[in-house]
């Protein structure tokens, strides 16, 4: 199981620059960035809900407030999600 | 075409807003982007900015006139890492320029009587792509008509 997920990263993800504590690592992730509204007190702005899905092996001491620098753009990690087998976690990002 | 007093009100305003600079010694330029009946959702790039509405107007008989209160809504924008100290500069800006242009006889271009203190207040966060913060506040502009002519002011 983990060798297939270990194809299936090396197949689509792209690499990544994980920071922890002042600690880099390089990680690969596979990026997404979907349209998302957001409506605080009923105006609306149009921003994007950006995501990276990992290795959980390669993520384990992410936190929130660690960062990740993908194609040049540096996101703060602040949301830890695991999958559903545990062997992926979703690190939710925002550029605030 | 005659233009209404609440249209008139409204041009006046709307000129008020977008004084809120910082080159006019406002915390914030939430008068870069002021935008009436906005329906579309703002691009980050827009921000930060106003979403203004004039939503009701309430009519009541005086002595020869109509007085109207017409209730204004606000909506500032703005995308911040902080913990809040952007939005509630943007409430205090908002409320210094309204301030500026209450007097007597000048409210509004002349238009208005007064513009009531905001009576409602509503401030939220959601954090997406960006930190997205929103500050509805909600007030009333007093203005008064010739009874049953809404173009001609009393």
């Amino acid at each position: 199981m983990v060798t297939d997920l270990d194809v299936f990263f090396s197949d689509f993800a792209v690499a990544a620059t994980l920071v922890v504590g002042g600690s880099s690592t390089t990680v690969y992730v596979i990026f997404s960035a979907p349209f998302r509204g957001i409506s605080p007190a009923t105006g609306e702005i149009e921003t994007t809900a950006p995501e990276a899905r990992c290795k959980t092996s390669d993520v384990s001491t992410a936190v929130h407030g660690s960062t990740l620098r993908i194609a040049g753009v540096t996101y703060k990690v602040i949301g830890k999600q695991p999958g559903e087998d545990n062997l992926e976690t979703i690190l939710v990002l925002s550029k605030d | 075409m005659p233009t209404s007093i609440r249209q008139l009100v409204v041009t006046a305003l709307d000129t008020l807003l977008k004084t809120i600079l910082v080159a006019n010694g406002y915390n914030l330029g939430l008068g870069s982007n002021v935008f009436w009946w906005r329906d579309t959702p703002l691009q980050v790039s827009e921000l930060p900015g106003l979403v203004c509405r004039d939503t009701n107007d309430t009519m009541v008989r005086a002595i020869g006139q109509h007085e109207h209160a017409l209730t204004i809504e606000i909506i500032a924008l703005l995308e911040s890492s902080d913990s809040g100290a952007s939005i509630r500069q943007a409430t205090a800006d908002i409320i210094k320029a309204i301030g500026t242009n209450v007097s007597p006889n000048t409210c509004l271009g002349g238009y208005a009587e007064d513009i009531n203190p905001p009576d409602s207040e509503v401030i939220e966060v959601e954090h997406e792509g960006i930190k997205g913060y929103g500050l509805k506040m909600i007030f009333q502009v007093i203005y008064a008509t010739s009874p049953f002519d809404p173009y001609t002011q009393a």
